[in-house]
């Protein structure tokens, strides 16, 4: 076991090394540099990734992206693809919720999940589409925040990441209501984790309307820039939960 | 009548509606924690039998009145302004784009008709059966019979883990009609109007035992439709958003 924790741990904290780095280039307006090292941080990554559905000779797909792990790869990937269109000013953005993104997952406990009949394809594709639906919103959020404080210029650009987001985000519930139907025999269940998914669904369909209302652009920022705060709750809920059962320990 | 339908059919009251469930599911979150038990009940009983039981709790009463009443409107409301704006579209030539929208909003209105049929008439019971001894479910009329019992385990850093578990059951209804199922961990099986799920609590049971739940939900007819209409929707519209314009 501790060899498979040691791979993983090994690969996922090049990556970060990597992505600190790239951010640093970034930042010097590097780009080429930076952009070489974003991928080199991908890379390592999706090695440490497969080493973590890797496990005594057999290799369960599903554990790979189960979890946390898989969302600075997902935020990495956003990064360049921003880059690589040529959206500077929107790339140099995104690297705030990536760092933000990186510093949360360096924080958690480094281990490889067991396997379970829990983890089929079905929750692969929930965990894939909801890691890179968290990109593109969070990161649509701090673009829409830059546009209320000091870049109007892209308010394009988060609008058209919030549709995709959209989209993948419901990919992601789709795929996560044939999983719970499969395993647990309801599509939609009443607990507090799909009650604040639903939520969110809603937000992001209001702001996708919002645009045939003709509501003022700065308010359509702040709907934008609100939109993290759920999500944020809903990808961390866990960790905040915990948090908080930590302060309330200590306080008392 | 005609001011009744322009009203409803404002996509400003939609966007507000979307809002107001935006932000009752959000408070439901806050509001569930209060009473977990009682929440949790609706995943087990339709609605007509779980309000007369939990009445005594106004707080999670108003709130799943007021969710009804606001998604209840919001589904009125997509209705018609759908119908309007195929209306509408239908004088010209119907781009991809506008087929996915369409298809979009459709599927949203087929989904919330699965809840709604789901939360009425949706009946389950979950139950441990042993192989060789007849297990009765009086919730749901039927009765199972596990005739063998197989459990996948893979040994993991010297630990069992359960993967899998197949049974072949014999199920009887009260009407005397018999099937035999072979459902499987994530592999449903159907017969006679139920669905049988093989249950992942199975830490205590023995090796002749399975956790089973048993589910008659029409609503989830509703809901493999509205997943097809939206993927095919997504299919639709994802061109559009190639094209260099805004929202």
């Amino acid at each position: 076991m501790e060899t498979d924790v040691l791979f993983f741990k090994n690969w996922i904290i090049n990556a970060f090394v990597f992505y600190l780095i790239s951010v640093l280039a970034y930042s010097l307006d590097k780009r080429r540099i930076g952009g070489m090292l974003i991928i080199a941080g991908l890379a390592a990554n999706t090695i440490a990734l497969i080493g973590r559905g890797y496990i005594e000779g057999t290799w369960y797909p599903s554990l790979m992206v189960a979890e946390l792990f898989m969302l600075p790869a997902a935020m990495a990937l956003t990064v360049v693809f921003l880059f690589g269109r040529g959206k500077i000013v929107e790339g140099r953005l995104a690297l705030i919720p990536f760092v933000v993104c990186c510093g949360i997952t360096m924080l958690l406990p480094i281990e490889v999940p067991l396997p379970s009949a829990k983890y089929q394809i079905i929750s692969a594709v929930f965990f894939l589409t909801e890691a890179l639906s968290f990109a593109l919103l969070v990161i649509a959020g701090v673009l829409a925040f830059a546009c209320l404080v000091s870049s109007p210029n892209v308010e394009v650009s988060y609008s058209r990441m919030i549709l995709w987001g959209f989209m993948v985000f419901t990919l992601c519930q789709i795929s996560g209501a044939i999983w719970a139907y499969l395993g647990w025999s309801y599509p939609f269940s009443w607990s507090p984790r799909h009650l604040t998914s639903a939520s969110i669904w809603c937000l992001y369909a209001a702001f996708i309307h919002a645009h045939f209302i003709g509501v003022h652009p700065r308010l359509k920022a702040v709907f934008a820039a609100f939109g993290i705060v759920p999500f944020m709750y809903m990808i961390y809920h866990h960790q905040i939960i915990g948090l908080l059962k930590m302060i309330s320990a200590r306080a008392t | 009548m005609n001011r009744l339908v322009k009203f409803v059919a404002r996509i400003d009251l939609g966007f507000f509606l979307l809002i107001a469930a935006s932000a009752l599911l959000c408070l439901g979150v806050v509001i569930t924690d209060f009473y977990p038990t009682a929440f949790r009940k609706l995943n087990f009983i339709t609605f007509q039998d779980w309000f007369p039981q939990y009445y005594m709790r106004p707080l999670l009463y108003a709130w799943i009145l007021l969710l009804f009443a606001t998604l209840f409107s919001l589904a009125v409301n997509t209705l018609v302004c759908t119908i309007m704006y195929v209306k509408n579209t239908m004088r010209a030539r119907i781009s991809a784009r506008k087929w996915g929208i369409i298809m979009l909003h459709i599927c949203f209105l087929i989904f919330l008709s699965g809840h709604f049929l789901y939360g009425f008439t949706g009946v389950s019971e979950d139950a441990i059966a042993e192989k060789g001894s007849t297990t009765d479910l009086s919730g749901v009329g039927l009765s199972l019979l596990p005739l063998s019992v197989e459990k996948k385990v893979a040994t993991v850093y010297g630990e069992d883990i359960a993967m899998s578990t197949r049974a072949e059951i014999t199920v009887t209804d009260d009407r005397g009609r018999e099937a035999t199922i072979h459902p499987e961990t994530f592999k449903p099986e159907y017969a006679l109007g139920y669905s049988f799920h093989i249950s992942m609590k199975d830490k205590d049971l023995t090796d002749s035992q399975i956790g089973i739940i048993v589910r008659r939900g029409y609503g989830c007819h509703l809901f493999a439709l509205g997943g097809i209409v939206a993927l095919i929707a997504i299919l639709f519209y994802v061109p559009s958003l190639f094209r260099p314009r805004g929202v």
